[in-house]
């Protein structure tokens, strides 16, 4: 009887590691999709995908949200166990490159045309003849500011320059409390997207500038615009106008911060928290030259080479479906608005924030209707890439150092800077720019 | 009392009884069954191990002398290229510091704490069993679940211990968000973490200490704490350098309450070695080489370490 019931035991668990088929989910084709968008956008991105699984019997969308996300592609890639379908980062296809799966024939096999994307974004997903990536989500960087605080400090304009936000940040400062800390800028010191999105409205140009053809060259030295950024921003920490605190989100959702930097995943939370809050555009150092700037990441529906023909079929599906089904109904994933007449991608831009690359949703009236979008979109001529230029090698190291660089001036910079501190500071830095130009580039 | 005489063996017979000594003296076949069956029995767990940390082990030294990121078929063979950059990598050098200052505070203080809890929870009474369960609760909650509570306790501006330093006057309280504070909250979180473990592994070593050893000191005149320094502590003495070795290896290689709490800032004052492998090894370009060129860095360190204590223990229990 023992040896009956171990052998049983043996074989359910030999049963139970028996890995699962591609048509796991009663015939369709699974397509498994993994992503990081684990913030507030992140129920509305998973109801989306319930909603197109739900409307179709041929696919299944099996999505895994996680912060993880790198660790996991990392390791699943090279053993062909990566998912199928992933949103990435355009300026990461360099570090995955060789395991991203060319999606070229994307537009044979769907509604989808190449003409009704917007070229500036979708030139950045091609890789030579290949296209590797269909534009998901634009995440420019906006100023988002309280309007009861603004309200209060009696501050009736937006700033446009960053002389303004240190004047609005100090009068809001004003306000505070013993009972409730009000800081009138939100600046993290930890994150480099956001820190670049102001910096770089300095007129900083990238962290590296030139080409593979002429030579690149760190471009932290000599900067005038670097250095005033920098700064300006030790000051905002200095005057105690600013947080020392990584969770700055939390706070503007508290109502404890005047104005702060941050791309359009921040919206669902502060829908939930009932602030009063608005979104405009970043200033500039001269003011007048904000539609030149939409400083912010491209992230891209792409594929692995994990993914079968049969799987990539049916990943093309869904992202037809993307741009050409209809979106939720009113729930509360959805702050109880109906956004069924319109398609995900134009629910997910609209409801979110995040500009759009495809040209039918962008000229759509519900798009148009948005003011805040049609303030944010930018000339045909602006700045949209961070740190450096699109598709170089040294992209994630630059931002690296960058991180670095920004958090070390905050804790360590000396108070009231001048230009030559900021160049004694640099000088290491740049120094590490310039052996990553050499290890990429030689 | 049966006396025997004593044996007196001449020299022939002395050197024919060295003779056979000196031979290599061949088990019986019942023997050698008996030797094969103990090799079968603990094969699987060497096959488990040879599969899972021997052949990944010699791997990485392999990886660690390519220069590639993902993709094993892009790798270029660099030799010792990875390893003499990591020397001379300002950033992995600051975190050996910072590694080796968070073990010289973190272990010493967890031994202590282990040790007096300890003594003060040796016998089996009611409420000594359940304060060893309540201190071991810790011990089994998930250490990325341990850093994201204590992130939120510890929250500049919603968190409660956050809120009592500012009721005792500390208005300017912002433990994680400070370079010089940020290490030895870690630490204090970490101690909170594992304090634990030490204190049963002890109270265990203690409870094994045959009561007649202190029945004698009590008889010698010795007091309680007299009777901890000069019985209790020679006797758990095994057992203490044992903890001590795992607490130093355990402590170089920590890694998930610092992710989860600090990330490794503010400003890298909480990046130990295994964040800025990790942080090397999958942010960037994924730099695979070179971060496995550090991590044995890691593991030579923790390696001399070991061996160490090992000596320290021998002589110790000699």
């Amino acid at each position: 009887m023992k040896k009956f019931l171990a052998v049983m035991l043996a074989l359910t668990m030999l049963v139970g590691l028996t890995a699962v088929g591609a048509s796991a989910e009663g015939g369709k084709t699974t397509v498994v999709f993994w992503n990081s968008w684990t913030g507030g956008d992140g129920e509305a991105l998973q109801a989306l995908v319930t909603k197109f699984n739900e409307s179709q019997d041929e696919v299944f969308v099996d999505m895994t949200r996680t912060t993880s996300f790198g660790d996991m592609l990392q390791t699943a890639l090279p053993t062909k166990e990566a998912a199928d379908l992933i949103l990435l980062n355009i300026n990461d296809y360099n570090r995955y490159d060789g395991y991203l799966r060319p999606i070229t024939d994307i537009f044979e096999n769907t509604s989808l045309k190449a003409e009704d994307f917007s070229n500036a974004y979708l030139s950045m997903a091609y890789k030579g003849e290949e296209l590797y990536g269909i534009p998901f989500q634009i995440s420019t960087y906006m100023m988002y500011y309280n309007k009861d605080l603004f309200a209060a400090a009696g501050i009736e304009e937006l700033p446009k320059t960053f002389a303004d936000w240190t004047a609005a940040a100090e009068k809001i400062s004003a306000l505070s409390t013993a009972d409730k800390p009000i800081y009138g800028s939100g600046l993290f010191y930890c994150y480099n997207g956001q820190n670049q999105s102001v910096i770089q409205r300095f007129g900083t140009d990238y962290l590296i500038v030139g080409d593979e053809e002429n030579g690149f060259k760190a471009n932290l030295l000599d900067n005038q615009a670097l250095a005033d950024a920098l700064i300006w921003m030790k000051n905002l920490y200095d005057a105690g106008y600013n947080p020392k605190e990584r969770d700055i989100d939390s706070m503007m959702a508290a109502g404890q911060i005047g104005v702060m930097t941050n791309g359009g995943w921040l919206k669902g939370s502060l829908d939930a928290s009932g602030v009063n809050y608005g979104i405009a555009k970043l200033p500039t150092a001269k003011g007048d030259d904000l539609d030149n700037w939409a400083l912010g990441d491209l992230n891209c529906f792409m594929m692995t080479t994990s993914a079968t023909d049969e799987t990539a079929k049916a990943a093309y599906k869904f992202i037809d479906w993307w741009f050409t089904g209809s979106g939720l109904e009113a729930q509360e994933v959805t702050q109880n608005v109906d956004y069924s007449g319109m398609t995900p991608n134009a629910e997910w831009s609209i409801s979110m924030c995040y500009l759009n690359a495809y040209l039918p949703t962008v000229n759509s009236p519900e798009y148009q209707a948005e003011k805040v979008l049609v303030d944010l979109t930018p000339s045909e001529t602006a700045q949209v890439q961070m740190f450096t230029a699109p598709g170089t090698l040294f992209f994630s190291d630059a931002a690296s150092v960058q991180a670095d660089m920004v958090e070390n001036w905050v804790f360590n910079g000396p108070v009231n800077p001048t230009y030559d501190d900021v160049q004694d500071f640099l000088q290491n830095y740049q120094a590490d720019l310039e052996d990553y130009i050499a290890e990429y580039y030689n | 009392m049966i006396r025997y005489p004593p044996v007196v063996l001449n020299q022939q017979e002395v050197d024919s009884v060295t003779a056979v000594n000196r031979k290599k003296v061949r088990p019986k076949s019942f023997e050698r069954k008996l030797e094969r069956t103990a090799y079968l029995f603990i094969m699987p767990a060497a096959i488990l191990l040879i599969i899972f940390c021997i052949v990944p082990m010699l791997g990485s030294f392999f990886v660690s002398t390519q220069k590639m990121g993902v993709d094993l078929s892009k790798a270029e063979f660099v030799g010792l290229d990875n390893y003499t950059k990591a020397l001379s990598d300002r950033r992995f050098l600051q975190s050996v510091g910072i590694s080796l200052k968070y073990t010289a505070v973190e272990v010493p203080l967890q031994m202590i704490i282990g040790l007096i809890l300890s003594a003060l929870l040796a016998k089996n009474t009611v409420l000594n069993k359940l304060f060893r369960s309540i201190y071991f609760l810790p011990v089994v909650a998930s250490a990325v679940t341990v850093g994201v509570t204590w992130q939120l306790v510890l929250h500049s501006n919603i968190g409660i211990f956050t809120y009592w330093l500012k009721l005792l006057g500390m208005k300017d309280a912002n433990l994680l968000n400070n370079t010089s504070t940020a290490l030895y909250v870690v630490v204090f979180v970490a101690i909170w973490k594992t304090f634990g473990i030490s204190a049963i592994i002890l109270v265990s070593a203690i409870q094994n200490i045959s009561d007649s050893l202190f029945e004698a000191a009590a008889m010698d005149g010795a007091g309680k704490i007299r009777q901890f320094f000069s019985v209790t502590l020679p006797s758990i003495m095994p057992s203490f350098w044992f903890l001590l070795m795992t607490r130093i290896i355990g402590s170089l290689q920590m890694f998930d309450i610092v992710y989860t709490m600090t990330g490794g800032g503010p400003s890298r004052s909480t990046t130990t070695m295994v964040v800025y492998i990790y942080d090397q090894a999958f942010n960037s370009m994924n730099k695979t080489g070179y971060s496995t060129a550090m991590s044995e860095f890691l593991f030579v360190g923790i390696m001399a370490i070991t061996i160490v204590m090992y000596i320290i223990m021998d002589r110790t229990s000699d």
